[in-house]
């Protein structure tokens, strides 16, 4: 089912949480919505399954406008943050409650509870109440329960936050490969871009209640449309710099002394100021004299992160945010704090943004 | 803490129209139609008459003392035995709990019968300083006076500013006195500077309800204030002896006026002092299990001082009972036990073939038709409190609360007036008698199940809608079966409520229509009382009440999540 949102609004007293949305997503599409905590992310969600009516806009499935049509007749289903398991019913009441509700027979309720256990692997559970449940047979319970009846979109709002970050790695594959085998347009809410990532075919990044860029998932990692997005997808430090020569390929511009190649088709001017966006893990310490292509900073921090290293560099740039991908090297790293190093910035996967 | 949330997230998806119809249909028929017999007719030139009398004056200013005298202990009282049991578990809390709640439920005539036992010139205090200090004369004479009637109403209303303070305190957030502890605040300082100001809802609640109870006294005063007079009593004493229904309807105006203004002040401050200082949703207070190793420091003087509170709130109650059990009415520790006041009790002819037995039938008939009844208005006009915006909701909640604050013996003969007489036509029928008990009933069992469906997770419903399930489905299927507990503590309210009061029942008795209360009245009510039958029915009535209120304080679990 194709879904479509168009000029979405929606202010609860003085604050805007949704302003002016529009989006689509097609059928059998995976599409994340990102954004930082109080963007409006699970309103917006809430405003495409009926659960909140939009102060302006309307939301359409399949070309019919459903703005008006209440939840429990969009044919949706919904898992919430907070799982919402009821707590009196068993989990096979849970997963067959909308069939109970939509009146099918004791005997076909049965069956397709039975069908679906086996999907989410919680076979023999049926009798348990959700708090004989671990937090990860919640979390299937729920989406089994969301996928019980004839459900044409599957709507997410953050489904793992509230597991353990082992659990998270497991679910996000299997929710992934559920949605793949049923081929459920699914809109999946949440605020970590790894996330995000793994499970969308698009993605929509959210800032202040306003959707700032839509697009390909791969392409809004690779190519953010703007500094905001480009930061909060990973790219953190930011540089300004001047173009010097303008070529087919890319540019030459001037960070300070360095001048640094980068690959770029923007529609840029010699002389022109832009941005440098590096992700932290395309900064690159080196020992040895600072040369053309490199600059100088003091290791202010090293911090161990289990399975990379993580340094702030004081530049004449600022502080800078740089990864290395190799625990081991975490004392020689340790070694170098408070020292001055020269800093090479990895110029395949730099982000050029025009400046101001 | 659901109830915290944003109202609007709850009328979103449908506005309940026939639950509201019915809550406002039920209200209009119960409260405000005879309402409007009390206020047809005022005219302002009555009223003013009736302000620059100098008696009114008098008995306005002596009743407004009365109930600040009564308000302020009860809440200091009710402080730390609010505290003890939001904080403290042990085995048993949940029976020690409903047994403290039951003078709350007792009847007025029931403590008046107390007093006697305790305070007459041969009650049991008196004779016991006596004998202590040497005395000649009884020490203690405070019956028939003002000072009785403070009295009563602080043993009476203890428990009820107890309850509403226990659930302040239980909502205390105990991250931030943690934090406070951590910043190296003393036990003083934390709760002057962090938990004071988060227990002012509380004590908004508390005090208001106190004062307007107090403030709205009858039989306190017409048992045991002597030439004490309160507004209420004035009311009663202008319809039935001085001067007609126009001054008694007045009178009862002023009275609503003045109560209506208070209630304001008192909530129109806590928003004032309160609403700038919370922080989002707050947490629980962390409880501890009671023991030894507490009774030492600042904790055991709290907890041996809520002992003291548990002994007065229920020295009457043992009296009441011990004195049901013995000849010697006035002794605490009676030498010989004996059933024969129970015997004699349902022996006794009242005159015009009313028994006690029978009076009993008639308490529980009437009693269970209220709880059910009230309980299933309560559901509908609960829903209809919950699903509207939060302005919305607190208008509705304190319209549906102002029975509570209009004058009893008012709206007695506005119940009369309404539906005593033809059409209807139930004077004389017990069900007058129930409609008057599921009017004061109503708003305490609506507060108990609007407070248990705000702690239903709205993601629940909203889970349900999207599944497919209809409004109606979902509020049977989910919530009913989540808050069915709450629904049945609440029943159990209204039938304990219903079982003590005495105010109706004693204006709509007719020979044959004579409720528990109204015959223990009657055998109190001689020139030579007859305390021991009284005993024994009062301790019936005191037994039933406390097996009501137990066992809806076991189903509820903890407290009985009064909203107010």
């Amino acid at each position: 089912m194709k879904v479509e949102a168009i000029g979405l609004s929606k202010r609860f007293g003085e604050v805007v949480a949704v302003d002016d949305a529009s989006f689509s997503a097609e059928s059998s599409e995976v599409l994340a919505i990102l954004g930082p905590s109080g963007c409006g992310k699970t309103t917006l969600l809430r405003l495409i399954a009926g659960l909140i009516r939009p102060d302006r806009g309307v939301v359409k499935f399949d070309e019919v406008n459903v703005t008006d049509t209440p939840p429990q007749n969009r044919g949706i289903g919904f898992v919430f943050q907070s799982l919402t398991l009821f707590p009196n019913l068993t989990v096979e009441e849970n997963i067959g409650f909308s069939l109970d509700a939509k009146g099918w027979s004791y005997d076909s309720i049965r069956a397709r509870v039975r069908e679906l256990l086996e999907l989410v692997r919680l076979e023999g559970l049926e009798t348990r109440y959700p708090r004989e449940l671990s937090g990860g047979q919640q979390q299937r319970v729920a989406i089994a329960r969301a996928l019980a009846a004839e459900t044409r979109l599957l709507l997410l709002d953050e489904p793992l936050a509230s597991l353990d970050v082992a659990l998270r790695g497991d679910l996000l594959v299997e929710v992934k490969n559920l949605q793949e085998s049923l081929g459920i347009t699914t809109i999946y809410v949440t605020h970590d871009q790894s996330e995000a990532f793994a499970v969308s075919d698009k993605i929509a990044v959210m800032f202040d209640g306003k959707i700032e860029a839509i697009g390909d998932t791969f392409q809004i990692y690779m190519d953010p449309p703007t500094e905001k997005v480009a930061k909060f997808v990973g790219a953190t430090n930011s540089l300004t710099g001047i173009v010097k020569t303008v070529g087919e390929e890319g540019a030459s511009v001037g960070l300070g002394d360095t001048v640094l190649n980068v690959p770029t088709k923007l529609k840029i001017r010699n002389g022109q100021r832009i941005k440098v966006l590096v992700r932290p893990e395309s900064l690159l310490i080196e020992d040895g004299a600072p040369s053309d292509s490199t600059f100088q900073g003091k290791v202010e921090n090293v911090l161990f992160r289990g399975d990379r290293v993580q340094l702030r560099v004081d530049t004449e740039f600022g502080l800078l945010e740089s990864v290395v991908r190799d625990p081991s090297r975490y004392t020689e790293f340790l070694g170098k704090r408070g020292r001055k190093v020269s800093v090479k910035i990895d110029s395949r996967s730099v982000i050029v943004i025009p400046g101001e | 803490m659901y109830g915290e949330r944003d109202g609007e997230r709850r009328s979103l998806v449908l506005r309940p129209s026939l639950p509201l119809l019915v809550a406002v249909a039920f209200f209009f028929f119960l409260f405000v139609v005879p309402l409007s017999h009390v206020l047809a007719g005022a005219s302002a030139e009555e009223f003013l008459e009736l302000v620059k009398t100098p008696r009114i004056q008098r008995i306005v200013a002596d009743t407004f003392i009365q109930a600040i005298l009564s308000s302020i202990p009860s809440l200091l009282m009710a402080i730390p035995i609010a505290y003890f049991f939001a904080k403290y578990s042990f085995p048993g809390a949940t029976i020690i709990r409903a047994l403290f709640l039951v003078p709350f439920f007792t009847p007025a005539f029931a403590f008046a019968e107390a007093l006697f036992l305790l305070f007459d010139p041969q009650g049991a205090i008196n004779v016991i300083l006596m004998r202590t200090l040497n005395l000649q004369a009884p020490p203690i004479s405070i019956l028939y006076s003002m000072k009785a009637v403070v009295l009563a109403h602080v043993f009476y209303y203890t428990p009820l500013a107890a309850i509403l303070l226990e659930g302040g305190f239980s909502s205390v957030d105990q991250n931030l006195i943690d934090a406070a502890q951590i910043c190296g605040a003393s036990s003083r300082k934390t709760f002057r500077r962090i938990v004071a100001h988060q227990l002012v809802p509380a004590f908004a609640a508390a005090f208001a309800l106190v004062f307007v109870f107090s403030f709205l006294t009858f039989s306190t005063p017409l048992l045991v204030g002597g030439n004490f007079y309160t507004t209420e009593l004035e009311i009663y004493y202008y319809w039935s002896k001085l001067g007609g229904w126009p001054r008694a309807r007045t009178l009862s105006i002023l009275q609503l006026a003045f109560n209506l203004a208070f209630i304001s002040l008192v909530f129109w401050s806590r928003e004032r002092v309160f609403k700038a200082r919370t922080l989002g949703e707050v947490g629980q207070l962390r409880r501890e299990k009671l023991s030894l190793r507490l009774f030492r420091g600042g904790s055991g003087m709290i907890i041996v001082f809520a002992f003291i509170v548990l002994l007065f709130e229920l020295l009457p109650v043992y009296a009441i009972l011990v004195s049901s059990v013995t000849d010697e009415p006035f002794s605490l520790l009676p030498r010989k036990l004996t059933a024969n006041n129970f015997i004699d009790l349902f022996r006794y002819d009242f005159g015009g073939g009313v028994s006690f037995t029978g009076s009993i039938t008639l308490s529980v008939l009437i009693a269970g038709f209220v709880s059910l009844i009230t309980v299933a208005a309560s559901l509908a006009t609960a829903y209809g409190l919950v699903h509207s915006d939060r302005k919305g909701r607190s208008a509705l909640g304190a319209i549906t609360s102002m029975p509570l604050a209009v004058s009893s013996t008012a709206m007695a003969l506005a119940l009369y007036a309404s539906y005593g007489v033809p059409p209807l036509g139930l004077y004389g029928r017990w069900e007058l008698i129930a409609l008057a008990h599921m009017l004061y009933a109503f708003p305490l069992t609506t507060r108990i199940i609007e407070s248990a469906l705000l702690k239903v997770n709205p993601d629940l419903v909203d889970a349900s809608l999207t599944l497919g399930a209809s409004r109606a489905y979902t509020f049977f299927a989910v919530e009913i079966p989540i808050i069915g507990k709450n629904v049945f503590a609440a029943s159990l309210i209204a039938f304990s409520s219903s079982l003590s009061e005495f105010t109706f029942s004693y204006v709509f008795s007719v020979a044959g229509i004579q409720t528990m209360p109204v015959l223990v009245t009657r055998l109190l009510d001689r020139t030579i009382p007859l305390l021991d039958l009284a005993s024994a029915g009062t301790s019936i009535i005191l037994a039933m009440i406390f097996l009501a209120v137990a066992a809806s304080a076991i189903v509820a679990k903890r407290g009985l999540g009064l909203a107010l």
